[in-house]
């Protein structure tokens, strides 16, 4: 997944508050046009990452470039980024209209109102044009966020808990605008939500106490094709046969009757191993109620997070 | 612009701020009213006498400068001592008025939403022109209500004179605003928080109201006879020391706005590289 011009790159990236470190020689990249998460436990430097990556902060030491320019760079060649940053608030003086169309201008839009009305539209809040922050709900606010970042059609798109607080009709609507800009443009999202995440991204970065602990498409980090298990609903299953088939490294039967399988670094596709795997059984008479590819998501974070 | 016409939309929207305009432009025309009193039979008199009279109380105000008592005698006395008072009050104003201009969008993170598409430099200048702005206006609306409430305790004034005294004073209180309004732009541009924001502002005021008056004793103990102090020297780090130039005569005037515009220009100065260079 590592190509030289990449929309985000972290190298040796080091950021302090104080004594704390909240990154600690972080480097990734994050390829044009996909869909990248960042995920990890509380604390793990998410957020900082994003604040970094949109030149609020400055790191400590190390190397970001945003679009192959500084993060911080506001002249006329500026990155073209939108960003949802976590926790800040909307400006309570001015009513949602006013505000949108003063960042659709800052954003270099010709038609700064109309920008400004057709991003409130694709959140589905054109009715609260004229409604003060004050008066918005937690999810309703987000989603306001949610439109200034997409404003003067950024190239890069780094949202940070983009559904966290939205109710899960506003989170569905959410992820299906995001879905919608895939390969249009670069999207990096830290979410908790996992399985949003792993419905939504092409790859992952997993960070821990501000270290990468796991970075690759999603297929690398879920092993999709390096293991696989079968759940089984009925029969017995011949295990050494098993493991006596092409590809198969290692096959284990738990009690519940989960059947998991690891792949040979030198396997055929996994879905030759799958299929060899599955007329074996069928054929001993083993009923089969499930299959799944690699460990989901939130499984691996777990696996590679301390979870402190 | 846009960030300069947000901030004015902000600052005129504020119910803060519009009470502070409010109780300013109260508590102005409250001195204006017992000073125009308390003045009002000195004006009244033969011009030789309220002018022998009114030297002494505009003394006070210019000290030894002839050319001024000369040109502040020709209006009428409320107008030279309220403004004087007004500008003793307007730094404070100044910090009330502005000191959460940055901090409060840095505290909320809302200045996030701007910092991502404009330079920061661009962010503080909008900001300080929205604020310098405001107090223009002000300034304008204070002088004008003085000068026009002069004119009815002050007869055979010349109006092209009497214009151009209203020019002058706008001209010497503007440049000791550019050089708050700056303070109070730095003062928010090192702070995360409006209350530290506050803090640090009035602090400054108040460091630089001392650095004056150590200064200015120290110089009044040598003008009358005592030993020269390096203490004299501490006054012209002060802007305070500048407001009776603002004032005074044409070449007072020059110098206090000179000085002002240097103030304001290091304050400026400094709040780019802080904001610059500052997590937000």
């Amino acid at each position: 997944m590592r190509t030289v011009d990449a929309a985000l790159s972290l190298e040796g990236v080091t950021k302090r508050y104080g004594s704390t470190v909240a990154l600690d020689g972080v480097s990734f990249q994050v390829r044009p046009g996909s869909c990248h998460g960042l995920v990890g436990p509380n604390g793990a430097g998410k957020t900082t990452t994003f604040a970094l990556a949109a030149g609020f902060l400055r790191p400590g030491s190390g190397t970001i470039r945003v679009l192959g320019r500084e993060p911080h760079d506001r002249g006329p060649h500026r990155p073209r980024i939108g960003v949802l940053p976590q926790d800040a608030d909307l400006p309570a003086y001015l009513d949602v209209g006013t505000l949108l169309t003063t960042w659709a201008r800052l954003s270099g839009e010709l038609r700064p109102e109309t920008a400004a009305r057709v991003a409130l539209e694709r959140v589905q809040l054109a009715e609260s044009w004229e409604a003060s922050p004050r008066a918005l709900s937690h999810g309703t606010a987000k989603r306001v966020a949610l439109a200034q970042a997409l404003l003067g059609d950024p190239a890069l798109l780094l949202l940070d808990e983009p559904t966290a607080g939205l109710d899960p009709r506003a989170a569905a609507e959410v992820r299906t605008l995001l879905s919608g800009l895939r390969g249009q443009r670069t999207v990096i999202i830290s979410s908790h939500n996992l399985s949003e995440l792993e419905r939504l991204c092409d790859a992952v970065t997993v960070l821990d106490h501000g270290k990468v602990v796991q970075d690759g498409t999603l297929a690398e980090v879920t092993r999709r094709g390096a293991e696989f298990s079968l759940k089984v609903s009925r029969g017995d299953v011949p295990l050494q046969d098993v493991r006596a088939l092409a590809g198969v490294a290692q096959a284990d039967l738990s009690p519940s009757g989960q059947l998991a399988i690891r792949l040979a670094p030198d396997a055929p596709p996994a879905e030759d191993v799958i299929a060899a795997v599955l007329e074996m059984l069928l054929a001993r008479g083993v009923r089969i109620a499930g299959l799944t590819q690699g460990s989901s998501l939130e499984q691996r974070v777990l696996d590679v997070t301390s979870g402190s | 612009m846009a960030v300069a016409r947000t901030e004015l939309l902000r600052t005129i929207r504020n119910a803060r701020v519009l009470i502070l305009l409010l109780l300013f432009a109260t508590s102005t025309a409250l001195v204006g009213l017992v000073v125009g009193l308390v003045t009002r039979g000195l004006d009244a008199q033969d011009p030789q006498t309220a002018a022998a009279a009114s030297a002494g109380l505009l003394g006070f105000l210019v000290g030894g400068d002839l050319t001024a008592l000369q040109r502040l005698s020709e209006l009428p006395l409320l107008v030279p001592f309220v403004f004087r008072i007004t500008l003793f009050f307007l730094p404070l104003f100044i910090a009330l008025l502005g000191y959460d201009q940055l901090s409060a969008e840095v505290s909320t993170g809302s200045v996030r939403y701007l910092a991502v598409r404009a330079r920061r430099g661009s962010i503080l200048a909008g900001k300080f022109l929205a604020q310098a702005l405001v107090m223009g206006v002000l300034l304008a609306l204070v002088l004008a209500g003085l000068f026009v409430a002069g004119v009815g305790l002050k007869s055979g004034l010349d109006p092209v004179a009497y214009a151009a005294a209203a020019g002058r004073f706008w001209l010497g209180g503007a440049s000791l605003a550019f050089a708050y309004l700056a303070l109070t732009a730095l003062s928010s541009a090192m702070t995360s928080g409006p209350g530290s924001s506050l803090l640090l502002n009035v602090g400054a005021l108040f460091a630089f109201w001392v650095l004056d008056g150590i200064g200015g004793r120290a110089a009044l103990v040598h003008e009358m006879g005592g030993p020269r102090s390096w203490t004299e020297a501490l006054r012209w780090l002060s802007p305070s020391t500048y407001a009776s130039g603002v004032l005074g005569s044409s070449s007072a005037l020059l110098t206090s706005a000179a000085a002002y515009g240097t103030f304001g220009a290091v304050f400026l100065a400094v709040a780019w590289a802080v904001f610059r260079a500052r997590d937000l």
